[in-house]
């Protein structure tokens, strides 16, 4: 079960991938008009020099959450009416610490971090030196008390440290130097290599070799022209030369689309090829019996709800008619961390819309509105054209909907937008 | 035995110990930078009685909450039913700060679900909150009776993190009042 239920998440994952990157909702600059451009310079330098609270690895200036945006007006407002930079750090930090300056001020505390680096990598420095050169200085020692022995009129018991080389004959004194050196070089090598072997080096490698893959297939997919491109041409391409892993693979796609009796007829092709690996075999097998209890037809569906879904007026001029809309009812209690127990895919020219919810809809065996006690209705306008939220995107959702006995009208109007990134 | 023997093994320590505690900490769970700092000051329409105004003025005298709040907030939605048994089995006044909302879908949500507000600011531009260093709702400061700040809790309070953060924190500072 769980082996299906991440099978079909990396399907989805995989199929809705963003082809077309995030469009930034218009230009800042043009809403904040200066009068002077050393003003816009000063604006800019503050906003990009601190922290987002909402999406706290994001700028004020890059963040698209309403604070942020809340900020950036504030900060106008001082900007223009003449404030400096002082000033307005001092405005942000008296409200939100000194955690919303991207660079720390030098103070008691903060010299603390600045110089604590330096200071290790110093200590370590003398101390690696001190160690190193530590056993020649009990040897120059000895050699020397044997040359005052010799020699008594050599009165001074403090010869320097590198003496040593002057006192001729230092070859054992001198490998015990590179003996050091080397055991502390092999060290620092021992730790690398235990890091890379029992810590995160390897799994580190392996994530960016994926992500390159991914942006490799991100190019790809964008270069054929989108996915429903793709598509097309490798149905062409099969009716030319039809081939198993060809029917899977157009199988796994269309089942992301939610084309689901077009992707279990692809399915059905492909166990006639006998060339698939056992392992796709099971793949097909899994999502045949997925798409089999979405298709069942005759099935009394016993749970409906009906959606009212609008815009909100300000929002309609950030909107294209063929940026995707999803319509969902997540559980109330999981919100994201679970995948939708329903959702329909439909186009923002057709807003305002009325859709019908119900258990067949389901992304997942066995998480559907049927098993299901409370949900929210979220519908929401993805600019990316995927279905996880993206910055930007615009969503609304309902009210926690019990399934069981429904209000006789549930709507859902796209007010907000997305703040963060996951 | 030598003593700069000890030294590695006290930085080793120190070092386990900053990364233990770093462990723990939620960068999303900022310290108020108002901790210990009176209320700024402010003047604002109660939301459900307008004619009415609401300052810093209103919320001293007593220890009390101000709990940030609006209708587009998923996580209100928990905490509210918890506000409404606080308001019913405590004796602490609870304000309220309806945070960048349409005032009347704020007036609707409390007439629906029930009002456990003494009083509510009104603040449907978020400035007020922008001088609290709000940064999200739900967030709830506790006031002494001087009206200063003296805790704030960020995100939907449980009857877990009632008692435990809250409480002791209500309790020491009514005990001063």
């Amino acid at each position: 079960m769980k082996h299906i239920l991440s099978n079909i998440l990396f399907i989805f994952l995989f199929v809705q991938i963003n082809l077309v990157f995030a469009i930034h909702p218009g230009s800042k600059q043009e809403l904040y008009p200066f009068d002077s451009s050393e003003q816009k310079q000063l604006f800019d330098k503050i906003t990009s020099e601190s922290r987002c609270l909402v999406c706290q690895n994001e700028t004020l200036a890059d963040s698209t959450s309403g604070l942020a945006n809340d900020l950036r007006r504030e900060i106008y407002q001082q900007v223009k009416s003449g404030s400096d930079q002082k000033n307005i750090e001092q405005y942000l930090v008296e409200r939100y610490g000194q955690f919303i300056l991207f660079k720390p001020k030098w103070n008691a505390l903060n010299a603390i971090l600045w110089v604590t680096p330096f200071a290790f990598i110093l200590i370590i420095i003398i101390a690696a030196f001190y160690w190193i050169s530590g056993y020649q200085k009990k040897k120059i020692t000895r050699l020397a008390s044997d040359v005052i022995k010799k020699n008594p009129s050599t009165a001074s018991q403090n010869l320097p440290v590198w003496s040593v080389k002057t006192l001729g004959n230092s070859t054992p004194v001198q490998m015990r130097f590179w003996s050091k050196f080397l055991l502390f070089l092999c060290a620092m090598m021992m730790a690398t290599g235990l890091y890379w072997f029992l810590g995160s080096g390897q799994a580190w490698l392996s994530y960016q070799q994926v992500q390159k893959k991914q942006d490799h297939l991100l190019a790809e997919i964008k270069k054929l022209g989108g996915m429903e491109q793709m598509i097309l041409r490798l149905r062409q391409q099969l009716q030319q030369k039809p081939e198993g892993y060809g029917f899977y693979l157009l199988g796994r796609l269309l089942l992301g689309q939610g084309e689901y009796s077009d992707a279990m007829i692809a399915l059905q092709k492909a166990t006639q090829f006998q060339n698939l690996s056992p392992e796709q075999m099971q793949q097909t097998q899994q999502m045949m019996s997925f798409l089999q209890a979405q298709l069942k037809e005759g099935t009394a569906v016993s749970i409906q709800l009906p959606v009212k879904v609008s815009l909100g007026v300000e929002y309609k001029k950030q909107v294209k008619d063929n940026d995707v809309l999803f319509v969902f009812a997540q559980l109330a209690d999981q919100g994201e961390r679970t995948p939708p127990v329903a959702v329909v895919r439909r186009l923002v020219k057709d807003l305002p819309l009325t859709v019908t919810l119900d258990e067949t809809m389901a992304m997942l065996p066995d998480h559907s509105l049927a098993q299901a006690k409370q949900v929210r209705i979220v519908a929401r306008i993805s600019k990316t054209g995927q279905p996880q939220s993206t910055p930007g995107d615009l969503w609304g959702q309902s009210q926690v909907i019990d399934v069981k006995s429904p209000p006789p009208s549930i709507d859902v109007v796209i007010d907000r937008s997305v703040e963060c990134a996951l | 035995m030598n003593m700069r023997y000890l030294i590695p093994f006290i930085l080793f320590a120190l070092l386990i110990l900053f990364l233990w505690k770093g462990l723990d900490r939620d960068p999303h769970h900022l310290e108020s930078a108002l901790l210990n700092k009176p209320l700024p000051h402010f003047v604002s329409d109660d939301l459900l009685n307008p004619q009415e105004k609401i300052s810093e003025q209103s919320l001293k005298g007593k220890v009390s909450l101000l709990n940030v709040w609006a209708t587009w907030c998923a996580a209100c939605y928990d905490e509210h039913e918890f506000l409404m048994q606080l308001a019913r089995q405590h004796n602490i006044p609870i304000y309220g700060l309806n945070y960048k909302d349409s005032p009347e879908a704020a007036r609707q949500w409390l007439h629906e679900r029930g009002n456990p507000f003494v009083g509510i600011i009104s603040d449907p531009q978020g400035t007020m909150a922008i001088n609290l260093g709000v940064y999200g709702a739900p967030e709830t400061f506790i006031l002494d009776a001087q009206g200063v700040v003296r805790f704030r809790y960020v995100g939907s309070i449980t009857s877990k993190s009632w008692e435990e953060k809250m409480m002791p924190v209500i309790q020491r500072w009514s005990h001063s009042e």
